[in-house]
């Protein structure tokens, strides 16, 4: 039988998706049925495998009785709300200063790429154990505040100074891969619309906020879901460490997976939410849409 | 006036297309009437261009400052004695630095196992997340057959789901195949495009392929060359900086991740070189709970002992990095990521 070049393709296509397709069964359909199946049932025997029906019970005593579940929930939505624009405007901003740069651009990018490379788990918690927002904070403002005559702690305590400076570094651990995106993004704007733009007698501001921006709308939104996701399911989010805590030590699997399955609809719902109301001010040029 | 507008615009908005006015008003600027005024335009605009371009390093200097802080803390900290560390006056530069804490380090975490262990899986799975990534990339990108656009829209919802919603099936699934502390949950996954973030790695690939101009292949089909051989001798020679961005990203984060190999691999032996820094953070930090006198004597666990572990353990990283963010950097902008 002679396939026309149409099936040749299709069957071909097939062939190169068939691997992750086989993957998708195992390691994600199959896992993701049964965690859902779980969280409704109890395991009466754990060797044997018998299970019995229970319902909605786990997910009540979730809401309800669980003093570690809504807490931690709560501070992680908090943390997502306020890191996520502070990593995206701080990605946007060092991204618009590195286009600027000629020269040295290379090794500047090479920088601010590190906390990806470093940023590990461990190397995380390292540094927040040792308190390393606070030692930035200090070693920035130390010499400066000592020719003024006074103590960094009695100045900078309780300030928005001490704030963000704190915040900065668990910022920086986040926003490297953001700024390679946001950098592609800038170099595809095309430079000839700025050009237009002068010639008619925009200032810089202008043509930030009516080309750049715009231009640059889509690049935001898949930056902010990047975002989102990288801050609602790295390892040392008290959140995930909570779940793999009550699954893998605690050996309450029906129970783990109940709080997966709970964690996963508020991380579904959030992301739903905020590409919701983020697409109705995406501006696409050109044919996509 | 419009030539200070000019150079305000030129200044900030973009540095290249700055220098290009310069040299053609240098050449009408004699055949003018009054060549003064012009160059006292063009002075100012030059002042505030070099201006702009202090005031742009000096504040990238210090981002740049803010980012290897950690590092520097590290190498800084790893280098001094326990006695340095409780003394204030000792800032940044250890007086008498010494590698006992890099002694102490390698041999509570067993570095080297750890280093061989982390090695090994991570190159598998480099392996197997580029090969394979780069033919389903491929697969989602080009060749049109039913249910591709279903199964990409599969691929963009299981990239948020999170590990620990998946974690007890899996772990029920490995143990019943008995490959709990074994390396092949680390290793076999991304085989089939399903690493850590595998989903990402085939975004960038189907972007990639994307990007590129149909027309190579179609001369290729009108040749009678086979969808696999388009793909294997034409678009995978033309896909080196995706190959390159996502060797590096699935090197990164597979080498990072603690998540899974603590889920499959609950061995001490066999700890992943992520894990056993996160075991001796935790160690740490719960000997610094209980009293500071038990171990602040040993001197096998400190905050310098602490920094050496975490420096040991991203040091194979750092030196790959160091060769290759060259070639990364310059990549990157090619893989039309963002398109």
């Amino acid at each position: 039988m002679k396939l026309t070049l149409k099936q040749q393709q299709s069957l071909w296509g097939y062939i190169f998706v068939s691997p992750w397709v086989l993957g998708l069964a195992l390691l994600f359909a199959w896992p993701l049925g049964r965690s859902l199946m779980l969280s409704f049932q109890r395991v009466t025997d754990l060797f044997q495998w018998q299970t019995e029906w229970v319902g909605l019970d786990h997910y009540r005593q979730i809401f309800t009785e669980d003093i570690v579940f809504t807490p931690v929930l709560l501070d992680t939505l908090e943390n997502v709300a306020i890191d996520v624009p502070l990593i995206l405007v701080f990605s946007l901003l060092l991204a618009l200063l590195l286009t600027g740069v000629g020269r040295g651009q290379t090794f500047l990018r090479a920088v601010f790429f590190l906390p990806v490379v470093i940023g590990s788990a461990g190397v995380i918690q390292h540094m927040l154990s040792v308190g390393v927002g606070d030692q930035l904070l200090m070693s920035t403002l130390e010499p400066l505040m000592q020719g003024m005559g006074a103590e960094v702690d009695s100045v900078v305590e309780g300030t928005p100074i001490q704030w963000i400076v704190t915040r900065l570094t668990a910022i920086i651990w986040f926003s490297g891969v953001e700024i390679l995106f946001f950098i592609a993004g800038l170099n595809s704007i095309p430079t000839s619309l700025y050009e237009a733009a002068r010639v008619d007698g925009a200032s810089p501001w202008e043509s930030f906020w009516k080309i750049t921006l715009p231009m640059l709308s889509p690049v935001i939104l898949l930056v902010t879901i990047y975002a989102m996701i990288d801050q609602l399911t790295f390892p040392e989010n008290p959140m995930i460490k909570y779940i793999m805590q009550v699954g893998v030590r605690g050996q309450q699997l029906e129970y783990a997976s109940a709080l997966g399955m709970a964690y996963f609809f508020v991380v579904f719902v959030q992301i739903a939410l905020v590409v919701r109301i983020m697409s109705k001010f995406v501006f696409y040029a050109g044919e996509k849409s | 006036m419009s030539a200070t507008v000019n150079g305000t615009v030129n200044g900030t908005v973009n540095g290249t297309a700055a220098g290009l006015p310069a040299p053609s008003g240098a050449e009408s600027a004699p055949a003018r009437p009054r060549p003064r005024r012009v160059s006292r335009y063009r002075l100012r605009r030059n002042v505030t261009r070099v201006l702009g371009k202090i005031l742009l390093w000096v504040v990238l200097i210090n981002f740049t400052y803010v980012f290897l802080f950690p590092l520097i803390y590290m190498m800084a900290t790893s280098v001094k004695t326990l006695t340095e560390i409780n003394n204030p006056s000792i800032v940044w530069i250890s007086r008498e630095p010494s590698l006992q804490a890099f002694r102490f380090a390698s041999s509570i975490i067993d570095y080297f196992r750890g280093l061989w262990i982390s090695t090994s899986v991570s190159a598998a799975a480099v392996l197997g997340q580029t090969c394979v990534g780069a033919m389903v990339g491929y697969g989602f990108a080009r060749p049109r057959f039913p249910g591709r656009e279903f199964l990409f829209w599969i691929l963009l919802f299981t990239i948020i789901v999170p590990l620990p919603t998946l974690a007890v099936p899996l772990y029920l699934f490995y143990s019943k195949l008995d490959l709990i502390n074994t390396f092949m949950p680390l290793i076999v996954p991304p085989f089939l495009g399903w690493g850590v973030r595998g989903g990402m790695i085939l975004i960038v690939f189907r972007q990639f392929f994307r990007g590129l101009p149909s027309e190579l292949e179609d001369a290729a089909y009108v040749d009678g060359a086979s969808p696999f051989r388009v793909f294997w001798q034409i678009m995978l020679p033309l896909a080196k900086p995706a190959i390159l961005v996502v060797m590096l990203f699935t090197l990164v984060w597979t080498w990072n991740d603690t998540l899974l190999p603590g889920l499959v691999i609950n061995d001490t032996a066999a700890y992943t070189l992520g894990q056993r820094m996160e075991n001796y953070a935790q160690l740490f930090t719960q000997a610094r709970h209980s009293s500071a006198q038990t171990w602040s004597t040993s001197g096998e666990i400190g905050e310098n002992v602490l920094m050496s572990v975490t420096l040991l353990g991203i040091l194979p990283l750092l030196i790959i990095y160091i060769f290759t963010q060259r070639y990364f950097t310059q990549s990157i902008d090619r893989t039309g990521l963002v398109e």
